[in-house]
């Protein structure tokens, strides 16, 4: 399981203390996530067919605890403004990398990142030729100043993040990888039901004090305070900001140092996973509450989430030691796991009532 | 399913009546979303009482930006947050999602190239990922759109879709002949869909007819006729009905028919229960027609083969 290039080129990557102002690191990124246009379960070769994206370049692979299939990692070069919330034009230029997933060989993910570095007004002017750029993918360089938590700010509320403009859209890039392994050969294009995909929006920033405009996006959000403590301790989370933007935008906000910049997007892809088992599953068992079918009868629409998704949760399975508080974090505020064991708990009295219900019809 | 909505003349009610299947799908539960491929005159807003895209959606992120490659994707409106009707707010419990994606605001036809092919195949792929019904109201006659839906199908990624067709035309000689060219004719959909590589049969077996503004001699309306002009209604009636069988446009590849209504006619609306029961505005038989409509849509048995 190694990793090719990327943020793991440069072990250590830790952010300088400080949140704004020049020399920063911030990783931004989105993960889309749905269900394969399939109408079964991937086996694992198939898995791997439709995630080779990229000739020549080794698709990973793990069995345990769910099969788990990752793409290798796409570079592309992009030239454009940064997000700002303050509306700042800041180019950046550099690379971008992306990769798709297939997990439990019915889950497809897509996921784009980049460390974005903020170089302060000493490299106003200074522009690296591509090959630089090429050397370190996954990083873009801004010039100019622009504070990392206005980068943060403009990137995590962008409406859509498909709308026109001109600033980079990493949702856009990771949306077309997601098409373009949906549209893969392999799959038979007839999914057992429909599903919406998610996105998921994620920064990293540095440690640092709170700013003045977090509290706004963070209403209503799960702030999980892992320690008080900012000793420069490698793999260190400071704190953590889940907001559920919209019926299918989730974004989440860290604040830590010293991090693996690959795990961190792991974490990230993890979590959209769990998050879309969450949303979908949800919006499956509220639609057939609403309609339930009386006399004991299993709503039609719940037998396909039994088929597809049920074993599919397992929470932080690939997460590493020091991401792990996010995780925890999250498990107790909004908590999880606890919805999820609460909807299959209703899944589960569904199927007895209509055993029962069967059993009842069989004895007249 | 990916349902194309066309007619060979303009003003049959295609939009309105496929506006208002809409909606009683996603009322019936099923997910659906309508594309308004009318490029030259993108109004589907109008119908379906969302004032802000009543002519097209501004500020270049329609399904005209899209297709030219402006946007990454086009504008999705929620219609139980945009529907200026107050008794179709909040979305009724049970619906299912509906979503009109609207062209541009002052939108027109434009020629068709082949990265727009590929861009419309990837919508309406995710599309069909995502709803089970999406229903693509076509302009009249054998325009620009149909050309790229008809190319569009053909490739590969979406030929595991199902796609169907349905012809509307309004119940008259003009009409019924127009609209058995569209289908069957020289350069018609099944003709043009061949050529670009569709399996002829099955494209073929994939359209139907619904029949709009239909006067029922029975009816009402009809009530105060003269003997002598019922008795020609009927005639005229049996007429029509031999000329459409004639024209294979007949009973056995008809969808549905829906009844001469004001309210489909002058107010071009969506038709919802009130309209029919409080404000007694729209007829019994419309809303009846309608359902029927809207449930035969998505019965695989009116699409079996023939």
């Amino acid at each position: 399981m190694g990793v090719e290039d990327g943020g793991g080129a440069e072990p250590g990557d830790a952010p300088p203390a400080g949140a704004a102002g020049g020399g920063s690191r911030v990783l931004v990124g989105e993960v889309r996530t749905g269900l394969l246009a399939h109408s079964r379960a991937l086996t694992e070769p198939e898995a791997t067919a439709v995630v080779a994206l990229r000739p020549g370049f080794q698709v990973r692979v793990s069995a345990r605890p769910v099969p788990h299939t990752v793409s290798p990692d796409l570079t592309l070069g992009v030239h454009c403004p940064v997000p700002s919330a303050s509306g700042a034009r800041r180019d950046g230029l550099g690379t971008v990398l992306s990769r798709a997933s297939v997990t439990g060989g019915r889950l497809v993910q897509a996921s784009t990142h980049a460390r974005i570095i903020l170089g302060g007004p000493r490299s106003v002017g200074r522009r690296r030729p591509w090959a630089h750029h090429l050397a370190h993918p996954g990083g873009i360089e801004v010039g100019g100043r622009l504070s990392a938590d206005d980068l943060a700010d403009g990137f995590l509320l962008a409406e859509t993040g498909d709308g026109p403009g001109t600033t980079l859209d990493l949702g856009a890039v990771c949306g077309r990888l997601l098409d373009q392994v949906q549209e893969s050969p392999i799959l038979d294009q007839k999914p057992p039901f429909r599903a919406r995909r998610t996105r998921f929006r994620f920064v990293l920033l540095p440690c640092g004090p709170p700013s003045a405009g977090e509290p706004v996006c963070h209403s209503g959000s799960a702030d999980t305070d892992t320690t008080s403590d900012r000793s420069p301790a490698p793999g260190h989370v400071c704190r953590v900001g889940f907001v559920v933007a919209g019926e299918t935008v989730r974004t989440l906000r860290i604040h830590g140092s010293g991090l693996d910049l690959v795990s961190v997007v792991g974490l990230c892809e993890d979590l959209a996973l769990h998050d879309w088992l969450l949303t979908t599953v949800q919006h499956v068992v509220a639609g057939s509450r609403v309609r339930a079918g009386g006399g004991g009868r299993l709503p039609s629409q719940l037998k396909p989430v039994i088929d597809h998704l049920l074993h599919v949760w397992m929470p932080a399975a690939r997460i590493g030691e020091e991401l792990l508080p996010v995780w925890t974090g999250l498990e107790q505020r909004p908590g999880f796991s606890r919805q999820w064991e609460s909807l299959v708990a209703w899944i589960r009295d569904q199927l007895a009532l209509s055993l029962l219900a069967g059993l009842g019809d069989g004895a007249r | 399913m990916i349902l194309f909505a066309t007619s060979d003349k303009g003003g049959t009610g295609r939009s309105v009546t496929s506006c208002n299947v809409a909606l009683r799908c996603a009322l019936r539960g099923s997910d659906v979303c309508y594309l308004d491929f009318d490029f030259g005159s993108p109004t589907a807003g109008a119908i379906l009482h969302v004032g802000s895209a009543a002519r097209g959606i501004a500020g270049g992120r329609g399904l005209h930006s899209y297709l030219e490659g402006s946007v990454a994707a086009p504008a999705e409106l929620d219609l139980w947050r945009h529907i200026e009707r107050a008794e179709l707010r909040p979305r009724p419990a049970g619906a299912g999602r509906l979503v009109l994606l609207p062209g541009d605001e002052g939108g027109g036809e434009f020629p068709i190239d082949d990265e727009m092919i590929i861009r419309c195949q990837r919508l309406l792929r995710r599309l069909a990922e995502e709803f089970e019904l999406v229903i693509v109201d076509l302009s009249a006659g054998r325009s620009y759109a149909l050309q790229l839906v008809l190319e569009v199908t053909a490739r590969p990624a979406l030929q595991a879709m199902i796609t169907r067709w349905l012809v509307f035309h309004r119940w008259t000689r003009q009409h019924i002949i127009a609209a058995a060219g569209l289908a069957y004719g020289e350069h018609g959909i099944v003709d043009t869909g061949a050529a670009k590589g569709h399996d002829r049969d099955r494209l073929y077996d994939s359209i139907r007819f619904v029949r709009t503004a239909v006067p029922d001699p029975e009816s009402s309306q009809f009530a105060g006729l003269l003997p002598t002009q019922a008795a020609w209604l009927q005639e005229i009636d049996a007429e029509l009905q031999k000329l459409a069988a004639r024209q294979r446009v007949g009973r056995s590849v008809l969808l549905g028919s829906v009844p001469l209504d004001p309210v489909l006619q002058w107010r071009e609306q969506l038709i919802i229960d009130s309209d029919v029961w409080t404000l007694r505005i729209a007829n019994l038989e419309t809303n009846a027609a309608l359902d029927a409509l809207a449930k035969d849509v998505l019965d695989e048995d009116s699409w079996e083969g023939l």
